[in-house]
């Protein structure tokens, strides 16, 4: 990340270009993490702007520990969960969304989009960790060790947060009635 | 197999595969990732394994949520909106000068600064205007006696001058009023003198038979209306 410690050295020497780069070299693929983890535009966008202010407000401390991308999903990361936790918003799907008509492409998208909604309503009922690691790997394409270094967790315990929201999405499908988002569901809880 | 269908698949199945090292690659084997060596290990597997496949549906459509794109707006102004947001935290309060209101206006800056010029060049006119310039122009008589003086100092009458000061109002009437009989040049003296008659006398026989149809229709007309009048006054009475 050569490209990114001149862009740094430069921001914080007070160069405007060098700042706005910096944003616009993350800006997309952050968002589309933040979207995937908070399933609105407004959310997403606000804990974008927010993650990409406190990175830069802290540029001074940052240390090249890591590189700068994985501090700023750190950041994005930290964000994003606080706001699941206050969320209580559930969005479901209703006939009154789709027109119904003889054509049976209308069911098809219906039944598609019960889908869509319910994978969701079952991916914000994971606890955090394992929602985010499942989120990384399989939208984000991240790999294990990577999810590890944002999560700040060893690789093993990226796998076994993995492993137990696979599990857990499967048995959330498997119920009749999924619980209201912010309820995780009773009983094995498997997060590491 | 959509999801739904996959899902009940889910309920009824009681054998769950615990192949982790499997399920792991899984998400690798949707992204074309693999090796040779580890695809074939997964392929085998799959044909096998209904547990793995259901999962492999899972992860699919996980896979293959889309995120909308805001526009190309929105990806413009953020780096500005950041940059405001983190020198407004780097001086410790939301100073409102007049350099946070140009960064919020949506106009740029030089557009602020050519107006602030025009207004700034309107204002010194108003106030140091000069005097009109055909006065900024009079050149003073030449004479021992300044009309000015004593026009300057207030209303003047006339019968009280004397010949000194009468002789020098008038060579400066004369100055003064040059460029205006200048202006009305010698076309205008020759209209007083031009007789009637000689430009009735260039006109054809029937350019003056026109002219005198018009002064006939006229003269009608404006009978007319005297008629009118004089019968509505005495209708009035």
């Amino acid at each position: 990340m050569d490209e990114d410690l001149e862009l740094i050295t430069r921001t914080r020497a007070g160069e405007r270009e060098a700042f706005d780069e910096l944003v616009r070299k993350y800006q997309k693929q952050l968002y589309a993490m933040l979207f995937r983890m908070l399933s609105n535009h407004e959310d997403a966008s606000d804990i974008l702007q927010k993650a990409f202010i406190k990175a830069f407000t802290g540029l001074d401390r940052f240390e090249f520990r890591s590189s700068f991308r994985t501090w700023l999903y750190q950041i994005a990361i930290n964000l994003a969960k606080n706001v699941y936790r206050d969320r209580s918003r559930v969005e479901r799907v209703s006939l009154d969304d789709v027109v119904l008509g003889r054509d049976p492409r209308i069911v098809e998208k219906l039944i598609h989009k019960e889908n869509r909604q319910l994978l969701r309503r079952a991916l914000a009922n994971l606890p955090d960790k394992q929602r985010i690691t499942l989120i990384l790997r399989v939208q984000e394409g991240r790999k294990f060790d990577e999810i590890a270094e944002l999560m700040n967790c060893s690789t093993g315990t990226a796998k076994t947060n993995y492993h137990f929201a696979v599990k857990k999405m499967k048995k959330i499908l498997r119920e009749d009635e999924l619980p209201p988002i912010g309820n995780p569901v009773p009983g094995e809880d498997g997060e590491v | 197999m959509n999801f739904r269908q996959s899902a009940i698949q889910c309920r009824e199945k009681t054998v769950k595969c615990r192949k982790t090292d499997i399920k792991e690659l899984l998400p690798a084997y949707l992204e074309h990732g693999l090796g040779n060596t580890s695809l074939a290990l997964v392929e085998d597997h799959l044909k096998t394994c209904e547990d793995c496949r259901d999962e492999l549906s899972l992860l699919s459509m996980l896979g293959e949520e889309t995120v909308p794109d805001p526009g190309e707006a929105f990806w413009d102004a953020l780096p500005g909106r950041v940059y405001r947001e983190v020198q407004a935290g780097a001086s410790g309060k939301k100073t409102f000068g007049f350099a946070r209101l140009f960064d919020l206006a949506p106009a740029p800056r030089w557009a602020w600064a050519t107006t602030a010029l025009a207004i700034t060049a309107m204002l010194s006119f108003i106030i140091f205007r000069p005097s009109h310039p055909e006065l900024a122009r009079t050149v003073p008589p030449d004479t021992s006696m300044v009309f000015d003086d004593f026009v300057s100092v207030g209303p003047v009458n006339v019968a009280e001058l004397s010949s000194s000061e009468l002789i020098a109002a008038a060579r400066w009437a004369q100055n003064a009023f040059a460029p205006v009989r200048d202006a009305i040049g010698e076309d205008g003296a020759d209209a007083r003198e031009r007789d009637l008659s000689e430009d009735l006398s260039n006109l054809s026989p029937e350019e003056l038979d026109r002219l005198s149809e018009m002064i006939k229709i006229k003269e009608q007309e404006a009978r007319e209306k005297l008629r009118i009048k004089t019968s509505n006054e005495k209708g009035l009475v």
